[in-house]
């Protein structure tokens, strides 16, 4: 069984991971908040008290200032992170202008969500690392889950390439990785199992804790309720699931 | 064979134990962690018809249709145990989660 903790932190972990977000609306705090629960060190920075009040407790520093005052986020100590993301919504001039301070500052990674196809465009040209449109991947998603109800997650990891999270199609349920002959039947990849194990809590009450094993070994069995993670190319995939 | 077994001996359980909630409740939650979830759903059914006030039976019961790939089942369990005790955090905690899915 493999579990693994994304920020690190663990004594194998090496150092925590260190991040900033701007913008603390809905995308930024959603953000902000996986990254902490994940153990990471976050700077949630908004011109808003009153947003950074709400979400105090979740990060582990909220900062009120300007962050297009290249002196204010240097003292905020951004230059300091692994990555930056920008999540100011609608306010596209202030985006532009802070990512280009960021990448003055020599930040290593600046990500930066868009809200408009001439928005997306500039960030390219002024050096955005990474560019997110929330709203056009996820209706991206939710259009293929409608299509393909039994893929329940996709990242493109190159054009034509996928990595999916899915059930397990019926032919290779209660059979082996090795008997199911993904690779050499279909030419893809499951490189991961997500498995529910019932557990009791503290209370002596009934609960579900999910299970990870990243590379699964040959003799796993795949079982009905099992999520698999599966790399391939798109056609091959698709041809897998049928 | 095995499998056979495992039935008759969970039976022969239920029918000791069919006229006690908690043994019902405690049996269910034995037939859960041994991923025996059908039997689990028996079990805390059993418990809630001899005690329908029973929150953590319905709480129990919920869990076990998850486990069952039942998200409307399990979430009608939840709502209840909730009616029966608005407190019931894990339980609210449970309907949230199946909210977001």
């Amino acid at each position: 069984m493999v579990y693994f903790s994304p920020c690190g932190g663990s004594p194998r972990g090496g150092p925590v991971k260190q991040f900033a977000v701007i913008g603390a609306g809905r995308f930024g705090a959603s953000v902000a908040k996986t990254l902490s629960e994940q153990g990471c060190d976050v700077i949630l920075i908004d011109n808003n008290a009153e947003r950074l009040r709400a979400l105090d407790d979740l990060v582990t520093q909220a900062i009120e200032l300007d962050a297009t005052d290249e002196k204010a986020l240097a003292a905020a100590g951004i230059a300091e992170v692994d990555a930056v993301v920008l999540a100011l919504g609608r306010r596209m001039e202030e985006s532009i202008l802070i990512t280009m301070l960021l990448k003055e500052m020599g930040i290593k990674q600046v990500i930066v969500k868009a809200t408009s196809e001439a928005h997306y465009k500039i960030l390219t040209r002024i050096g955005a690392d990474r560019i997110v449109f929330p709203e056009r991947e996820m209706g991206v998603k939710v259009a293929n889950s409608l299509i393909n109800p039994t893929i329940l997650d996709y990242i493109e990891v190159a054009p034509g390439y996928n990595i999916i999270e899915t059930r397990p199609p019926e032919d290779i349920v209660g059979k082996s990785l090795e008997e199911s002959k993904a690779r050499s039947r279909y030419g893809v990849d499951i490189i991961a199992l997500k498995r529910m194990k019932p557990v009791l809590d503290a209370a002596g009450d009934s609960r579900l804790e999910e299970e990870v094993t990243i590379v699964p070994h040959a003799h796993e069995v795949i079982n009905e309720n099992d999520t698999i993670i599966v790399i391939g190319r798109e056609d091959l995939l698709a041809e897998f699931r049928r | 064979m095995a499998a056979g077994k495992n039935k008759a001996q969970f039976s022969a359980k239920m029918s000791r134990a069919s006229k006690e909630p908690a043994a019902l409740l405690a049996l269910g939650k034995s037939a859960f962690l041994s991923e025996c979830y059908a039997e689990a759903v028996e079990a805390y059914t059993r418990c809630i018809a001899l005690d329908p006030r029973n929150a953590a039976a319905y709480y129990n019961l919920g869990v076990a249709w998850q486990a069952l790939g039942k998200p409307r089942e399990a979430n009608r369990a939840f709502v209840k145990a909730l009616e029966i005790d608005p407190k019931h955090k894990a339980a609210q905690h449970a309907l949230n989660l199946l909210a977001a899915y």
